[in-house]
């Protein structure tokens, strides 16, 4: 029954009644209808006197009149932080001064956003801008000394990052110690400035900062201006090349940095540092009282000693990541055994008789394996069950959809899966076999060749991915395939299209699944022009960013003014 | 089944079930904190609704009344707005006055679940939009000084979403 239907019923000539017609609502009684959960009652209504005799009052006119006199600040500002990304809000506040004011004030919505004041910024008034607002997370590039002692920082900022900061250190930690809110600061030095590091330092103390990211080159000794003053600081990033001084034993400083902070530091990621014929990272793992969670190390090689060593004194390890090193199955196996909390693995492997290995890890949620071996056997996880796993990315492996399908049946809740694999396998049979897990968020697939491959679930159509947000294919995928797939996912969000074999006729046909797109990326599409383009900001009203990217049919394409912020890069012949 | 009255700016009283009235936070607190006894007969007076608002009001929260209490998410990213039931949908498929008096009327009752899907309903109106087409949809006027609107739009551009 429609919520609007008028009840019939009420009638006459009483002047109430003829009150309520006036109003467009009718009067009705009390028990007239069994469902009825509420009646106008008769009500004196408004009578004003008149040259002709007495009047009803007619309804008040309803003046047609601009939203924001209507609707209280209040009203507007929930729907602007509740239910607008930060990029519709960027249209927003174009609208008028006091829609502009609203996104302004509002510390919640500020949040969600990072300023970058460019190089030469302050030309463009960003600097000023910054110092005057409430945002929190804040980048600035290439500040100058004019630019600090004017004015101060605005106090908000939680997320600081300066990249090339051409100001000493003592003036930039000086800098820093006015910002109390500060969590989490990453700086970007410039190699050939003299931060001027000998100097006495302003006793500040950064009481609010846990992380900290420092990409400092050759400029290692730029990490003693933060030593002493991090009181509780968790996290450390440090991407830099050791020097070697001839009085000292290798790493000194970072060492005694870690030994100054190892009753808070259990996040550490290291770029750049040397480990390979020195004693440094066991003396790191080595340090009384430091308990470690989360290392990642992206050496492409460690010493197998380093690591057993570094497994067996910092046992509290969660999260191991050694995307780069080649791990054999002894160390995997020392790595399962002394680190019973570990959640998180990031490996490169030769070996492909892993199951046994993961068995070991329990609770491991996140795993990441790039296969470096030279022969071309199928890693089989049909034997592994692991109810915990929630993310799974494999690369460069030779997977068969048969022992996957086992795997996936015994691992169902992986919410992010990524496979990067050999023709070996058929894509179709890909999504069959993912089509098992019913948890799925996202989903990667990259495969190479056009090796024709057996089939095995040609007559097997499809499951539903009913939680899949963002799906990336990079391969020679056909537009039926693809179209298959597209009309399983009812809520992606996020699409990208890598070397599909897809025309602009065969975007009519996908462009019906694409309603929901948020996001969408083209790439190296040999045979999608601009009606596809035309087509997709037609169909796809949800549509905030689209990237096209090496699609030799663009040609010098100029995307058209709309709400659609839309990446384009040119083609240009590579190898593929 | 018990009733109360409400009386509405323009003098037009509703009987209404008392389940029903206590979607409203403002009607609710009136009767269990401040303790106004619906059997006296009084109508509770709504100054700030107009009959025909508290009319619409009133089948939404008829629809509406026996809903369970939302989960409470503190996110502070933005939450999805193609969720609305295809109930609420035909139900404001008003015009813009209305759906704004709706709003009001809403705000000041305190219906937490109605303000949140007109929100939404509002939110939808806005995606996809530049703002010269936002104008347009809700006839507002570009009050910015000459200038200012390039100096936004010069902000927008290091403007970015946080990852």
């Amino acid at each position: 029954m429609s919520p609007h239907r008028n009840i019939p019923g009420a009638s006459g000539h009483s002047s109430p009644a003829s009150f309520c017609s006036n109003l467009g609502v009718r009067r009705l009684e009390w028990g007239e209808h069994p469902n009825l959960f509420y009646y106008k009652e008769p009500s004196t209504p408004v009578f004003e006197l008149t040259t002709f005799g007495l009047r009803v009052q007619p309804p008040p006119a309803i003046p047609p009149d601009a939203m924001n006199h209507i609707l209280p600040d209040e009203i507007l500002r929930q729907t602007f932080e509740q239910f607008l990304t930060p990029f519709q809000l960027k249209s927003v506040r174009l609208v008028c001064r006091d829609w502009n004011r609203l996104v302004c004030d509002s510390a919640k919505l500020l949040d969600r956003y990072r300023i970058t004041v460019p190089a030469g910024g302050d030309a463009l008034g960003g600097w000023q801008h910054v110092t005057t607002s409430r945002y929190t997370t804040v980048q600035v590039w290439n500040l100058t000394v004019g630019m600090v002692p004017s004015v101060p920082l605005a106090t908000t900022i939680r997320i600081l990052r300066l990249v090339n900061p051409w100001i000493t250190a003592r003036q930039l930690v000086g800098m820093l110690g006015c910002l109390p809110n500060l969590v989490h600061l990453g700086v970007v030095a410039v190699d050939n400035f003299n931060y001027e590091l000998y100097e006495t330092m302003p006793a500040v103390h950064l009481d609010s900062l846990e992380s900290l990211n420092l990409n400092l080159g050759v400029k290692d000794e730029f990490l003693c201006i933060f030593q002493g003053i991090c009181p509780r600081l968790k996290g450390l990033q440090v991407n830099m090349v050791i020097k070697k001084y001839l009085e000292a034993p290798y790493g000194t400083k970072l060492l005694e940095f870690i030994r100054s902070t190892r009753n808070t530091l259990v996040d550490v990621w290291f770029n750049g540092i040397e480990f390979r014929e020195e004693s440094l990272l066991r003396d790191i793992a080595a340090i009384e009282g430091l308990k470690l969670k989360d290392v990642t190390l992206t050496n492409s090689f460690i010493r197998p000693s380093d690591i057993v060593h570094l497994c067996q004194s910092q046992t509290s390890i969660e999260a191991l990541k050694l995307p780069a090193c080649n791990i054999g199955s002894e160390i995997l196996t020392l790595i399962a055994t002394h680190l019973p909390n570990l959640n998180e693995l990031k490996v490169q492997t030769e070996i492909v008789a892993l199951q046994h290995i993961l068995s070991n890890l329990p609770r491991l949620q996140s795993l990441m394996m790039r296969y470096a071996g030279q022969f071309n056997e199928i890693l089989n996880l049909s034997a592994w069950q692991n109810p915990h796993l929630l993310h799974l990315n494999l690369d460069g492996f030779f997977l068969t959809s048969t022992t996957l399908l086992t795997f996936f049946k015994r691992s169902p809740n992986i919410q992010t899966l990524k496979l990067y694999f050999h023709s070996t396998t058929c894509a179709y049979d890909l999504f069959v076999v993912a089509g098992q897990l019913k948890e799925l968020r996202r989903l990667t697939v990259s495969f190479t060749g056009l090796a024709p491959t057996p089939i095995h679930f040609m007559d097997i159509s499809l499951s539903p991915f009913r939680k899949l947000r963002q799906l990336e294919i990079f391969g020679e995928l056909y537009c039926d395939v693809l179209g298959e797939l597209l009309e399983n996912c009812p809520l992606l969000q996020d699409l990208n299209l890598t070397r599909c074999l897809i025309t602009d006729d065969d975007m009519l046909l996908l462009v019906p699944f694409m309603k929901n797109l948020t996001k969408l990326s083209f790439g190296y599409l040999q045979a999608v022009g601009v009606s596809s383009y035309q087509l997709v900001m037609q169909r796809c009203p949800k549509l905030e960013t689209f990237t096209i990217a090496n699609c030799p049919l663009f040609g010098h394409f100029v995307p058209q003014q709309s709400s659609v912020r839309v990446n384009y890069q040119p083609y240009f012949h590579t190898s593929y | 089944m018990s009733t109360i009255k409400l009386e509405t700016s323009d003098g037009v009283k509703f009987t209404v079930k008392t389940q029903v009235a206590k979607c409203s936070g403002t009607i609710r607190t009136m009767l269990e904190d401040i303790g106004i006894n619906p059997q006296d007969g009084e109508a509770i007076p709504l100054s700030n609704v107009h009959s025909t608002i508290l009319q619409k009001i009133l089948v939404w929260a008829e629809h509406h009344v026996d809903d369970p209490e939302p989960p409470r998410d503190d996110a502070d990213a933005a939450k999805r707005t193609d969720d609305i039931c295809s109930w609420d949908e035909d139900f404001l498929k008003v015009d813009q006055r209305t759906l704004f008096d709706v709003m009001l009327a809403a705000n000041y009752l305190d219906m937490k679940q109605l303000i949140a899907v007109c929100c939404k309903t509002v939110a939808n109106m806005i995606k996809g939009k530049t703002a010269d087409q936002i104008r347009k949809t809700f006839n507002i006027e570009n009050d910015f000084p000459p200038g200012d609107e390039d100096k936004i739009r010069l902000r927008n551009q290091f403007c970015e979403e946080r990852r």
